[in-house]
């Protein structure tokens, strides 16, 4: 059995944002076209599944600038999973959080459990939405879009059980460590930490 | 980064507030009913009951899709809050219901003493089941205000003290006098919700950057409303309370049943709109 992990580098990432829009392309091109066609304020309110902020640190002349990534964490404990009372949001034996839009009826519960804020309604789909890890990709034999898009490879996507992976090595070599973990919800989204920052 | 929290609204509050109204009513309606109050007591809980279906009503507005809200029943997660929620809510109101309809329709088994004091008995059950649900709900939430063991206790004084509010109100429509032990109770009730509250507000200094931020709202941006719910919400009741002990008077019970119901709206809304999450970054 895979148990499906992410790694994300912040010292690789140039902040182009081509994860986002490999992310939109891939899994929300109609919300976005909609989007574009609403206008100005539909495009400012348009929910990402993963999103790239910029920090800059420090004063003059010691400044440095790092860009943070937020994405569902796929936790081993998911508390969105726990609270749906419809069993709409679920975790696949291979540790992926998915939601079944079917079932969700919109009660936003789960965007109340997630320590994370990975969670959003979408009310195109008229369901909560979020990262699958391109589930449709990975069953393919493909990487995640972000992954696959990414031009410094800052984003590393693996089975965690595997300890050939490189995910696998990055996090038992205690580089990359997960959020949050006093929420003890065992994310399975590894980040490796700005050197300055760190 | 801390983010208050967007995803529930008026809409959340105006149900958890009519929803725990309702249930304690239900209760205070049973209670009255065994002392032998019949006639009355299956008119309190009928005007109970119909506050839980107004909140659930209100509810249903919030939901995104409300038309999947049936695999509530097909596929529940028994780990869910609220899918116990939605069960407790659904019993209450059938047992509740089955006991307070003969207030309004004539049925066959309303003269019989043994089932109605069983559908009563059930449904109060059920209606403290829901009254507990509504503070759990928020308990089992990632936003540190919330997340209490004190969140579940406050709404059920809240509950308490707004369903004798109502209960007050019936009575006075019907022409009945309020039992002074219910006065005394929501007066009891008033004043430990007071004191929660207060908790909440002074544990700040101990809490997460989330949970400091939360207090931070109420005592600026949302000071309006604390400052209402503390002067109108928890001391005028009191002091009308006292008031009401010296001299009874009917204006005197129904300034205090409406400000025992305000008191809960309040409350529920400042805890819903300050509630704030911790993100990583």
């Amino acid at each position: 059995m895979v148990r499906y992990s992410m790694v994300i580098d912040l010292n690789r990432c140039i902040g182009c944002g081509a994860c986002v829009a490999a992310c939109i392309a891939e899994n929300r091109r109609e919300q976005a076209m909609r989007a574009i066609s609403e206008g100005l304020t539909a495009l400012e309110n348009f929910k990402k599944r993963t999103y790239v902020n910029t920090y800059i640190q420090g004063t003059f002349p010691n400044v440095s600038v790092y860009y943070t990534h937020m994405i569902c964490q796929h936790c081993e404990n998911p508390p969105c999973v726990s609270v749906c009372p419809t069993g709409a949001s679920y975790k696949t034996p291979d540790g992926v959080v998915l939601v079944d839009s079917q079932k969700c009826i919109g009660c936003e519960y789960c965007v109340q459990a997630c320590p994370y804020g990975a969670r959003f309604w979408d009310e195109y789909k008229r369901s909560i939405d979020k990262c699958t890890f391109c589930i449709h990709r990975v069953s393919a034999g493909q990487e995640p879009a972000c992954v696959s898009t990414c031009p410094t490879n800052a984003r590393v996507f693996g089975d965690l059980d595997d300890p050939a992976s490189e995910v696998s090595k990055l996090v038992s070599s205690g580089a990359a460590v997960p959020l949050k973990s006093e929420e003890g919800t065992k994310p399975k989204v590894f980040y490796i930490f700005p050197i300055r920052k760190r | 980064m801390i983010e208050v929290q967007h995803a529930w609204d008026i809409r959340i509050v105006l149900d958890l507030t009519l929803g725990g109204m309702g249930v304690a009513t239900f209760i205070y309606a049973f209670l009255s009913y065994l002392k032998g109050e019949k006639e009355f007591s299956l008119k309190a809980a009928f005007a109970g009951m119909a506050s839980l279906v107004l909140g659930l009503l209100i509810l249903v507005t919030h939901l995104g899709k409300p038309e999947a809200a049936i695999y509530t029943m097909i596929s529940p997660n028994l780990y869910s809050v609220m899918t116990w929620g939605v069960f407790f809510n659904i019993l209450a109101l059938v047992f509740g219901g089955l006991f307070a309809l003969p207030a309004v329709v004539k049925l066959p088994y309303s003269s019989n003493e043994k089932i109605m004091t069983t559908l009563g008995a059930i449904g109060s059950i059920f209606s403290f089941l829901v009254m507990s649900y509504t503070g759990t709900l928020l308990a089992r939430s990632s936003i540190h205000l919330w997340r209490s063991p004190a969140t579940p206790l406050l709404f059920i004084l809240l509950s308490l003290s707004s369903g004798a509010g109502l209960y007050f109100l019936v009575s006075h429509a019907l022409k009945k006098e309020a039992p002074p032990i219910l006065l005394d109770f929501s007066a009891l009730t008033t004043l430990l919700a007071l004191v929660t509250t207060t908790l909440y507000i002074l544990l700040a200094d101990i809490s997460s950057e989330a949970y400091k931020f939360s207090v931070h709202l109420m005592l600026t941006e949302f000071l309006p409303v604390t400052l209402l719910l503390y002067l109108v919400g928890y001391a005028a009741p009191l002091v009308l309370y006292l008031l009401y002990k010296g001299k009874p008077s009917k204006t005197l019970l129904i300034s205090i049943a409406l400000l025992l119901i305000l008191q809960s709206l309040l409350a529920r809304l400042l805890l819903v709109y300050t509630g704030a999450m911790e993100l990583p970054w």
